[in-house]
């Protein structure tokens, strides 16, 4: 029988062709979908490597040019005023925010691979109260204090790219190529820091360590309380006050990071939640399509169908043959979809697809893609098979 | 070796209600050779059809070998209709997608032969049909006696007791006609095959052993 079907699937060329071109096309874009939903999905399984309950940032505008100097003194005083706040638990400093689109990366040569990472700095105890997980080394500490290197922890995924099966503790790493000759060096390997939110790639981090004392040290407007646990949002007045008249003449915005991450949510799930809207769409035009197709091609065989019955076959087996045939059509159209798409994996298009994503998406779209056409399938073989032997020999 | 009693059909189509056949008796002996005539719209094909089980009678009862058909079961029915029947259309009913092999196979396939098997009996069919040469070529590629020659191969590779043919030679010529004509006679002597065919034509009429009248979805006697 399966014989019989590859004949007749073969001198049905010209017909078959027009299937297994919509079933390519259709895959491609389920395919698509389903990669960019099951990365997104993957990465926000990923932990953040941080909490950000019950913190806020305070975010300072400093007039004028950064005068480490004059400007940390201000720092310090708001640490210390902020500090005393029965509200507040903890205060660190945090150069980068998290949850916004602001980051630094960096890179440099090493032999020949390029180093590049996503980076920032945070003063001493702020690893741990941010409750980052230290996979080797130390944190920060007052031993790095006033010493001829800057000391820095580096995320677990920047080991393993760049320096796998090597202990990178104690090992110098540069920010950029002007800096290759800074003495940056490695104290800790944390788990990670994902700085940019639950949909951001991952990306190797690391985090120097900031110098309160030092007049090199960059410009930090960055203050990070820990409050008490439900501490409401009207402790907000209660900050503004005490931050403006140490520093009347900076501007701060106060906001809690859980706020920015919902922010942040929304506007990565936006073009998502379009983009599935619109992929949802094609996917139905596309079954509409094959359903369009595959009836045309059951009905147009109707006369075929009914001499089939006249001679033998019985409904089942018309059924059984019918689908096995658009399975077997599918299929071809499949396998050349995947030509094309194992194409990008291959020439590594997008960094971002990977074997396993690549694996798991076109396994899911073959499985939805055989699910759509022996549905589509379906109701015109019933249809066909419905009427008498003598009818369907009649049938124009 | 078929029987029919009291049968009747009727269509229904929207409103109209179409009395194909009425009250029908007939019975049809083993190796018998039965021509069928009648005005057009009287329900040739429409008896035909019920004597092949192609159609479910409104009424009365068919005995095939005398056993009833007691239900019209998709299963069952195919299976009679498989092993017993042979069909011959007026309009061939090849499949163009398949060679003339295939086509004949075709039965054969349904009845779970082995490939070589099916080879075999479909090109011994095609031998009595004189289309041995022509296995390989699809029916397009034939002429219409010469097609009409296919779908009787495709009739007997099954080896069936009862041929069934519904106005065989109405889309040939008369030459090609009487070629068809002379075909199912000699299977009629020399293979005993007992055959039903409807036909327009009182000279083919002649030809065969019996023919029944058919006016008004009823027998002329
Ligand atoms: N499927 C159907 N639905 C409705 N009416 C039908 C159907 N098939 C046949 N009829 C009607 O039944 C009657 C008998 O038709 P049938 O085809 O048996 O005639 P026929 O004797 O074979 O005619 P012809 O010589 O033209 O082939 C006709 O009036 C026809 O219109
Ligand atoms: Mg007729």
């Amino acid at each position: 029988m399966i014989q019989h079907i590859l004949k007749l699937i073969w001198n049905r060329k010209a017909s078959n062709a027009l299937i297994i071109a919509e079933v390519a096309i259709a895959f491609i874009v389920v395919f698509s979908l389903l990669a960019l939903a099951i990365r997104n999905f993957n990465l926000y399984q990923v932990p953040l490597g941080y909490d950000y309950k019950d913190r806020w940032r305070v975010q300072a505008s400093i007039p004028g040019e950064w005068d480490a100097e004059r400007d940390l003194v201000t720092i310090n005083q708001l640490r210390a005023a902020l500090s005393n706040l029965p509200q507040v638990n903890n205060v660190h400093l945090l150069r980068n925010p998290t949850f916004k689109d602001w980051a630094w990366t960096s890179s440099y040569d090493l032999g020949d691979q390029t180093i590049s990472y996503m980076g920032n700095h945070i003063d001493d105890g702020a690893a741990e109260n941010f409750g980052m997980k230290l996979l080797a080394g130390r944190w920060f500490g007052p031993q790095d204090a006033a010493q001829n290197y800057t000391a820095v922890l580096v995320s677990n995924l920047f080991v393993e790219r760049y320096f796998p099966e090597q202990d990178i503790i104690g090992k110098n790493i540069a920010s950029d190529e002007g800096e290759q000759q800074l003495n940056h060096r490695v104290v800790g390997v944390f788990e990670q820091f994902r700085q940019l939110g639950e949909f951001s790639p991952m990306i190797p981090y690391t985090i120097f360590r900031y110098d309160l004392n030092s007049k090199e040290s960059r410009h930090m407007a960055g203050i990070e309380i820990k409050v008490n646990a439900g501490t409401s949002i009207q402790f907000e007045e209660v900050l503004m006050k005490q931050l403006t008249s140490i520093a009347p003449n900076w501007e701060f915005s106060i906001r809690p990071w859980e706020d920015s991450r919902r922010s942040q949510t929304r506007g990565a799930l936006l073009p998502l939640i379009v983009l599935s809207i619109i992929g949802g769409f094609l996917i139905l035009m596309v079954a509409m399509g094959l359903f369009g197709v595959l009836w045309q091609n059951v009905t147009s065989r109707t006369q075929e169908i009914g001499l089939r019955r006249a001679i033998g076959a019985t409904a089942n087996q018309i059924q059984r043959q019918v689908m096995l045939e658009l399975l077997i059509v599918n299929a071809i159209g499949i396998i050349c979809a995947s030509v094309l798409l194992v194409q990008l994996p291959l020439l590594g298009v997008f960094s971002e697809l990977n074997w396993s994503l690549f694996a798991i998406s076109m396994l899911l779209a073959s499985v939805f893609m055989l699910v759509l056409s022996a549905a589509c399938a379906y109701y015109p073989g019933i249809v066909a098979t419905s009427l008498a032997p003598a009818q369907a020999l009649h049938y124009e | 070796m078929l029987k029919l009693t009291k049968i009747s059909k009727t269509f229904q189509t929207d409103k109209i209600e179409t009395i194909a056949l009425q009250d029908i008796d007939l019975h049809i002996k083993q190796g018998e050779f039965v021509s069928v005539m009648g005005p057009s719209g009287c329900g040739k094909s429409t008896l035909l059809n019920i004597m092949g089980l192609l159609d479910e009678p409104s009424d009365g009862d068919i005995k095939v070998n005398s056993q009833a058909i007691e239900s019209y079961k998709d299963k069952h029915i195919t299976h009679l209709r498989n092993e017993k029947i042979g069909f011959i259309f007026q309009s061939f009913h090849l499949i163009p997608d398949l060679k003339v092999i295939d086509n004949v196979e075709l039965p054969l396939l349904y009845r779970n032969v082995p490939a070589k098997e099916r080879k075999r009996l479909a090109i011994e069919a095609l031998e009595k049909v004189g289309l041995k040469p022509r296995t390989g070529h699809y029916p397009t590629q034939l002429s219409g006696g010469q097609q009409q020659r296919v779908a009787i191969a495709r009739a007997i590779v099954g080896k069936p007791e009862l041929l069934l043919a519904d106005e065989p030679t109405g889309n040939l010529d008369s030459r090609m006609g009487d070629e068809i004509m002379k075909l199912l006679e000699s299977l009629h002597k020399n293979d005993n095959a007992t055959i039903v065919m409807v036909t327009h034509d009182e000279e083919m009429a002649k030809r065969t052993e019996r023919t029944i009248r058919v006016f008004d979805g009823q027998l002329v006697h």
